[in-house]
């Protein structure tokens, strides 16, 4: 199925700071990608990328579209959230409703009035009087009206509470996610988004470590819990990651044969979370 | 698309509330003002001296004054009070204009709406374009309307003072000259605009181009080289262009700069009044007036200036984000 979004070589410098360097990858239809990174990885430079904020170098192809040019017409297939501070704050609830429906040709107001009467926001309110989880509901609210293709997210429950990051989610994928539409989320809160992803793109030190579909990690990875005595010969395998847990080691192995593993322990596909600290703790060590 | 213009300018006027809070303020203090005259200085009978070439009069009562002046005279004073009010909410809604377009493209990045904005499929151009329409548009039909109730009130509430102490309440109504202050008011609204339009861009690009402190930049760069041109009298004309096109606000109230192309058709003969010094009658400009002022290649230059600067507006906020 061809590519909603397809970066080669994508570089973008800020002064003699390279925040992007020369990185592939290809975004399909209908997944839920998490661009993951520590603070300063180069994620958000990469978005900013997609959705042609920023001048940068290589070929970058957003439905089809060059987004250095096309930024406005591609806003009728994108919609983007960012964290929670770009709402402006004097805006009042129906305001932005009503910007909403005159700017975007396909918005549907039901859809967000729907939502928003689940919800403790009025249409008088101001976005200012407005807690960090309200902006969010109410952001949520304007992008079920947007009939895109593609939803954007950008660190979006950044400052939120447990309870407002998990029904964010919930509501993110039990009532807009389907199979037309794509999701891409940056974040470095992996735990948080791992049950949701179909795939995965780790950026460190702007550079792709991580690029493959959840269910390809298994194939490509694999954990292994050893206890100390048998640790040493485990690492003659040369696990990318390691971690001691009382008596016992966990290793992370990259492209290697379970059957090779299991002598040594209990053998496993590697959480996400762990495979993101492997894979940024790896580069790191370089 | 004109749907989502028309919504640009409705954002805009809904985030920049001074642009209704402030007139309405003026029309606030333009009622008190009369207010104050009802109660204070129509009721007060204090002498007063006015000196004219032939004669030394003592006043008693405002209003018994005026009541006795020749009708021309009244008509004098009573459309210099409303072109004077005129003049003054003019003056302050241009400041307000300074700094509403000095604010327009560098307030979105510092607050850093601008990532919501720019997620709105909607261009950088009309974008750009709204918020110079602001300037252009709707900041001019906000002086025009203001000034019209200022001038409506204080008719009114002045009409009532000369009912109230027994004069004929219609006296004013007599002498003003509405059609004649209209037009008046409509065609310095125009001429403004295009002889300002120029700074309108240079306030917009910025805006855009500034990291920081807009305000100093706008003023700085054109004094930097004001003073680099007159010190060293180089004699580029950068400092009589800049002098010409910078008296924004107060300064324009000035009649009769001959610099100043803006107030040129209204400065008529002036038959002067005794005691005032204030242009007699309305005379609205020929179509040899406008056509000269059409025709002048400063005008001309202006525009092109300003559309310039208004394109490297548009041209830069493309590639400005939440970082300042």
């Amino acid at each position: 199925m061809n590519a909603l979004i397809s970066a080669r070589g994508l570089t973008k410098n800020y002064g003699r700071f390279r925040a992007v360097d020369h990185i592939d990858f290809d975004i399909r239809p209908g997944r839920v990608v998490g661009l993951v990174g520590p603070n300063g990885a180069g994620k958000s430079t990469t978005l900013k990328a997609i959705l042609g904020l920023i001048k940068y170098r290589g070929s970058l192809e957003v439905f089809g579209r060059n987004p250095r040019v096309d930024r406005a017409d591609l806003m009728h297939d994108i919609s983007y959230i960012s964290d929670v501070a770009s709402l402006p704050d004097w805006i009042r609830v129906d305001q932005l409703l009503d910007l909403m429906e005159s700017t975007h040709p396909s918005y549907d107001l039901r859809k967000s009035l729907n939502f928003l009467a689940r919800t403790d926001i009025s249409k008088s309110h101001r976005v200012k009087q407005l807690s960090k989880g309200m902006k969010t509901q109410l952001h949520l609210a304007i992008v079920m009206g947007i009939h895109a293709r593609m939803l954007v997210l950008d660190e979006p429950t950044l400052g939120l509470d447990i309870i407002y990051r998990t029904e964010f989610y919930d509501q993110l994928m039990n009532e807009y996610f389907n199979e037309q539409r794509t999701i891409l989320i940056t974040t470095h809160q992996i735990e948080e988004v791992e049950q949701i992803l179909t795939d995965i793109i780790v950026i460190n030190k702007g550079k792709i470590v991580i690029n493959m579909p959840i269910e390809d990690i298994g194939k490509h990875y694999a954990q292994l819990k050893t206890t100390k005595d048998h640790a040493e010969q485990a690492r003659k395998l040369h696990p990318v990651f390691e971690k001691d847990m009382l008596d016992e080691a966990v290793m992370i192995f990259e492209n290697i044969g379970t059957e090779r593993l299991i002598e040594f322990g209990e053998v496993s596909t590697p959480h996400l979370a762990d495979l993101f600290v492997a894979a940024v703790k790896g580069t790191h060590d370089d | 698309m004109m749907i989502s213009f028309i919504t640009l300018l409705r954002r805009e006027l809904w985030e920049h509330t001074s642009l209704k809070a402030i007139p309405l303020t003026l029309l606030v203090f333009i009622l008190l003002a009369n207010l104050a005259f009802f109660f204070f200085v129509s009721t007060s009978n204090f002498t007063f001296t006015i000196n004219t070439d032939t004669e030394t009069r003592q006043v008693v009562n405002t209003l018994d004054y005026f009541a006795q002046m020749e009708a021309s005279k009244q008509a004098v004073i009573i459309n210099g009070i409303m072109i004077t009010t005129g003049m003054i909410i003019n003056s302050i809604m241009l400041i307000v204009m300074f700094f509403y377009l000095l604010d327009s493209l560098y307030g979105e990045r510092k607050d850093r709406t601008i990532l919501f904005w720019k997620s709105l499929p909607v261009t950088n151009r009309m974008t750009v374009l709204s918020k110079l329409s602001i300037a252009v548009f709707i900041i001019p039909v906000i002086i025009f309307i203001t000034t019209g109730l200022a001038n409506l009130l204080t008719m009114a509430l002045q009409s009532y003072t000369f009912y109230h102490h027994q004069y004929e309440a219609g006296l004013l109504w007599q002498q003003v000259d509405i059609t004649g202050l209209s037009m008046f008011s409509i065609f310095l609204l125009l001429q403004q605009t295009i002889w300002y339009f120029p700074v309108m861009g240079w306030l917009l690009f910025c805006s855009a181009w500034c990291r920081k402190s807009p305000i100093v930049v706008a003023v700085l760069i054109p004094a930097i080289l004001v003073f680099i041109d007159s010190s060293f009298m180089l004699g580029t004309g950068f400092s009589e262009i800049i002098v010409e096109r910078l008296p924004l606000g107060i300064m324009s109230m000035q009649m009769g700069n001959e610099s100043n192309l803006m107030t040129y058709p209204y400065n008529i003969s002036s038959q002067q009044l005794p005691g005032f010094n204030m242009v007699a009658g309305i005379r609205l400009p020929s179509v040899e007036d406008i056509l000269q002022f059409l025709m002048n290649i400063k005008v001309w230059m202006g525009i092109i200036i300003g559309i310039f600067f208004t394109g490297l507006a548009i041209s830069l906020r493309r590639w400005r984000d939440d970082s300042l």
